[in-house]
């Protein structure tokens, strides 16, 4: 294959990922309402997004849930991982077989299995609801992340720490934590940024009380296209990108 | 120490999961088996009813869209993003990894804004009418918005990653000097690519289409915001069953037969790359 | 040799899932000593090693360690350390900090830990490297960084499990020579595990050899080399040209058998009867070939035929076939002032024997 085809290939793709993003951020921009023809710049809209409280009570609800379903499921997952890694248990099977079936279930089906699990046990959906299902979500990710970052650690390192007089509790904090940092930086972006963003899940157990942003700019984007909401997703776009930059800026210090 | 650590880790996250993964889903398979009710979620009543409902005409409609629908995403995935990934792979790695991350950059943030954006983009009054208009390729603005073809390209935009990383990670993993010998022996390039290129590289393609088949099944929201009021997809008639209909039971055991196809499809993937996958191979 | 037994193993068995790793070993390690334990992969050296380290326990038997019996012993009393075969260094500490993790674990004071780890690391060559991190070390220096780790601890007894197996060639020859140095220089006994029989032979005081979870003969390389015990051990270490043969005739002092339709009068070392079977060896450098032109008296002698030539620049290696059909390792070095001749040519017939008694007598082994 000729050099210009294999370029113009992948910018054909890389057009298609971001023409939709591009455009939207643009009209973001553009000072009318409805019309796709330019009619000047305007900030008018971000002015709009930011007086609208109902919306930052999304964006912080949306937040916090991720803060708190991420410190969660890092602690949880964290945990698992490093016994599985360390240790043989009976049960072990046991444990693999549901991070298993959590992983392969379709995402609906989790969803509507938490929303009969917690109508049936009386539990009103809100917050709780949603921090119990994002967390059971995020388990695995961690587990699996951890998990593989420990498998490439040599056992011999624990045998040496043991050898040279250290204790369980300093292997962990002295040995195991440090080595798997970079993995639970990574852990924790990846659950913040899924939790942030789930929709299909959240959309089952979230109820009238507790809004979530994902669940209102659906909710937003059903009843049509509107510049507002052209200009609140553009900000969440900017956003992802400074997180990004940041993660991948974390974790190429951590690994050296 | 050492056990105390060990009971307390594994028991909670084995407490969690029995209890929010495994026991949710058995009391979701129990409800399948129930009988619906108006008033309650349902009644303690045993019956199939649920899942004969479900070959009644009007969802295997639904069924057969749903399935044709996701066939249409997964072929379109494949054919644009087999390319890309041997493309990638064939890169020096400073630039492979870049142009992974920006592959993956819009990803990351929420896929409602995602289908948002696209959504925009496709109206009658949007930037792809509007260029193709003045382009003279069209005269009328095209209907695209609330169409199957609009929910299509609205999944491949949001499932196009997960096909192009598995099939990547197969490429990339490939050893040149097949290449390199099979040139040697003096196969042409079309016949190398045909002959070693992809039969090698079927573990990720079938890899590929698992991840993307069954989640162009599920993705309701997207056929919302993209497909209009009709109920295209499986995730559509789960949803339907749970805030429209209120049919709890026959939401289950739509629910189930999904788990079930699932799993089949899992199976047959393995059956064909002939190898046990650990569980964390999947993600 | 007043030297006292730092570490006495008695006894010990260990299994794994219903596995025999040790079977019965019986051990003495004297203070100072260089004991290498040496076996083909899978014999448990290394999970003796463990079990001296105390990473593991054993089945059953007792290891008595400067005298204290070591199930009572917490780590910080046994004063074993461990050089692993991968090296284990802490990843994201840098040197200095592998070093003292030891002395920081047993809560020394700052000050002493700077002296002290400043010191080995001198002691190591490696001053001005405290701040590397692992990943920007060579394999050698890694490797100084391991057994600073854990020489640091002033352990009474060293253990390095295959310290060398993933170096090259080159370097694994120099570290051989600086170990052997550095263990002088302490003076402490070093407990060595090694596949390699090379490697044993020129480090050790002491060679133990493992086969099967057994100790199969345990001595200096000089004996080990000279008389193995059994036939096992001889081909584990160095090559040999074996024999199988019957015993023609045996008296409590000699026997006599025919190599090659010549009768030989060798020592009787074994107790042989007459009718036994036997292995006779004869190491290649002591196999002797002559050309015809360099010899009068053949009656001692049995011919064969060059089969190979292989020029080693201090050695010339033959491979010789006998009239059987058997071949044969023959090592000749270059003497010059013996004025031998050394140059053969592939398919010419040359004359060959052993000087009597140098040769190895071990009973027959399936």
């Amino acid at each position: 294959m000729k050099r210009s085809l294999r370029v113009g290939y992948l910018a054909l793709i890389y057009l298609f990922l971001y023409i939709p993003i591009g455009t939207l951020i643009v009209y973001s921009f553009n000072n009318a309402v409805f019309s796709m023809l330019w009619h000047g710049f305007t900030l008018n809209w971000y002015r709009v997004v930011l007086q609208d409280g109902s919306l930052w009570i999304a964006v912080w609800h949306s937040f916090y849930l991720a803060i708190a379903a991420t410190a969660s499921a890092l602690f949880i997952g964290t945990l698992a991982a490093i016994s599985l890694y360390r240790y043989r248990f009976r049960g072990k099977n046991l444990l693999q077989g549901l991070l298993f079936i959590i992983i392969i279930t379709p995402d609906i089906v989790l969803g509507i299995a938490l929303l009969i699990l917690f109508s049936l046990s009386g539990l009103s959906l809100g917050f709780w609801s949603l921090y119990i299902a994002h967390v059971t979500f995020c388990i695995p990710f961690v587990v699996v992340i951890v998990y593989s970052r420990a498998k490439s650690i040599d056992p011999n390192i624990f045998a040496a720490a043991s050898d040279l007089g250290a204790s369980e509790l300093k292997i962990f904090w002295d040995i195991i934590v440090p080595i798997l940092l970079p993995a639970l930086i990574s852990g924790a972006l990846l659950c913040f940024a899924l939790s942030f963003d789930d929709i299909v899940i959240s959309f089952f157990v979230s109820g009238p009380g507790f809004e979530i942003l994902p669940i209102k700019i659906f909710g937003l984007a059903r009843l049509g296209v509107n510049v507002e909401l052209n200009a609140l997703c553009s900000l969440l776009f900017a956003l992802t990108l400074v997180l990004v930059c940041l993660s991948q800026w974390v974790t190429r210090r951590k690994t050296i | 120490m050492k056990h105390k650590f060990q009971y307390f880790s594994v028991g909670l996250i084995t407490a969690w999961l029995c209890l929010f993964g495994l026991l949710s889903f058995l009391v979701m398979l129990t409800i399948s088996f129930l009988q619906h009710d108006l008033d309650r979620i349902a009644v303690w009543h045993f019956t199939l009813q649920n899942y004969i409902d479900l070959f009644d005409p009007i969802f295997f409609k639904i069924f057969l869209k749903s399935f044709y629908i996701a066939f249409l995403v997964t072929a379109g995935c494949l054919l644009l993003g087999y390319p890309f990934a041997y493309i990638v792979s064939r890169l020096p790695e400073k630039v492979q990894n870049l142009a992974l991350l920006l592959l993956l950059l819009p990803f990351w943030t929420s896929s409602v804004v995602r289908t948002y954006a696209m959504m925009s983009l496709l109206k009658t009054k949007g930037l792809l009418n509007a260029a193709l208009l003045s382009m003279g390729l069209i005269h009328e603005p095209l209907q695209i918005l609330f169409t199957n073809t609009a929910v299509s390209i609205g999944l491949i935009y949001n499932l196009l990653p997960f096909m192009i990383l598995p099939i990547y990670v197969n490429l990339e993993r490939f050893d040149v000097s097949l290449i390199e010998a099979a040139k040697d022996l003096g196969a042409k390039y079309t016949t190398i690519f045909r002959k070693v290129i992809i039969p090698l590289s079927m573990p990720g393609i079938l890899g590929g289409c698992t991840l993307v088949f069954l989640p162009a099944m599920t993705l309701f929201f997207i056929s919302d915001l993209l497909g209009g009021a009709k109920a295209l997809l499986l995730g559509n008639l789960i949803e339907d069953q749970f805030l429209m209909a209120n049919n709890w039971p026959r939401g289950a055991a739509t629910s189930v037969l999904l788990t079930v196809l699932m799993a089949i499809g899992l199976l047959l993937y393995w059956s064909k790359t002939n190898k046990r996958v650990d569980y964390e191979a999947v993600t | 040799m007043a030297q006292k037994n730092i570490i006495e193993i008695r006894n010990i068995f260990k299994s794994y899932a219903g596995q025999q790793i040790l079977d019965n070993i019986n051990l003495r390690v004297k203070d100072g000593e260089f004991l290498t334990l040496l076996g083909p992969s899978g014999c448990g050296k290394t999970t003796l090693l463990r079990l001296l380290a105390g990473l593991e326990q054993p089945t059953s038997g007792q290891i008595i360690i400067n005298g204290k019996d070591a199930k009572t012993l917490s780590p910080q009393e046994r004063h074993v350390n461990t050089v692993f075969q991968s090296y284990a260094l802490f990843p994201h500490m840098n040197v200095f900090d592998n070093v003292a993790f030891g002395l920081r674990c047993d809560g020394a004071a700052m000050e002493e830990i700077n002296q002290r780890v400043t010191e080995m690391l001198r002691m190591v060559r490696l001053s001005g490297y405290e701040k590397r991190k692992p990943h920007e070390l060579s394999g050698g220096q890694q490797q100084r960084v391991a057994i600073a780790r854990a020489v640091v601890k002033e352990p009474i007894v060293l253990l390095l499990d295959e310290p060398l197996s993933s170096l090259d060639y080159r370097l694994r020859k120099n570290m051989q020579i600086e170990l052997k140095q550095l263990q002088r220089k302490l003076g402490i006994a070093f407990v060595f595990v090694t596949h390699d029989q090379e490697e044993a032979l020129s480090m050790s005081d002491s060679i133990v050899v493992l086969q099967q979870g057994r100790v199969v003969q345990q001595g200096t390389p000089r004996d080990i080399y000279e008389t193995p015990k059994n036939i096992s051990v001889a081909t584990f270490i160095g090559e040999s040209n074996i024999f199988n043969l019957f015993i023609d005739e045996a008296n409590d002092k000699n026997i006599k058998v025919t190599v090659q339709g010549i009768q030989y009068e060798l020592e009787n070392d074994g107790q042989f009867k007459r009718g036994d079977k036997i292995h006779l060896l004869i190491r290649p450098e002591d196999t002797r070939v002559y050309h015809r032109s360099e010899i009068d008296d053949i009656s001692m002698m049995f011919p064969a035929v060059v089969n190979e030539v292989i020029y080693k620049g201090t050695t010339v290696d033959l491979i010789i076939k006998l009239p059987d059909g058997t071949l044969l390792s023959v090592t000749e070095f270059f003497d010059e002032d013996n004025g031998e001749d050394v140059t053969y040519v592939i398919g010419e017939s040359v004359w060959v024997n052993w000087p009597i008694g140098w040769e190895v007598v071990l009973p027959y082994e399936a």
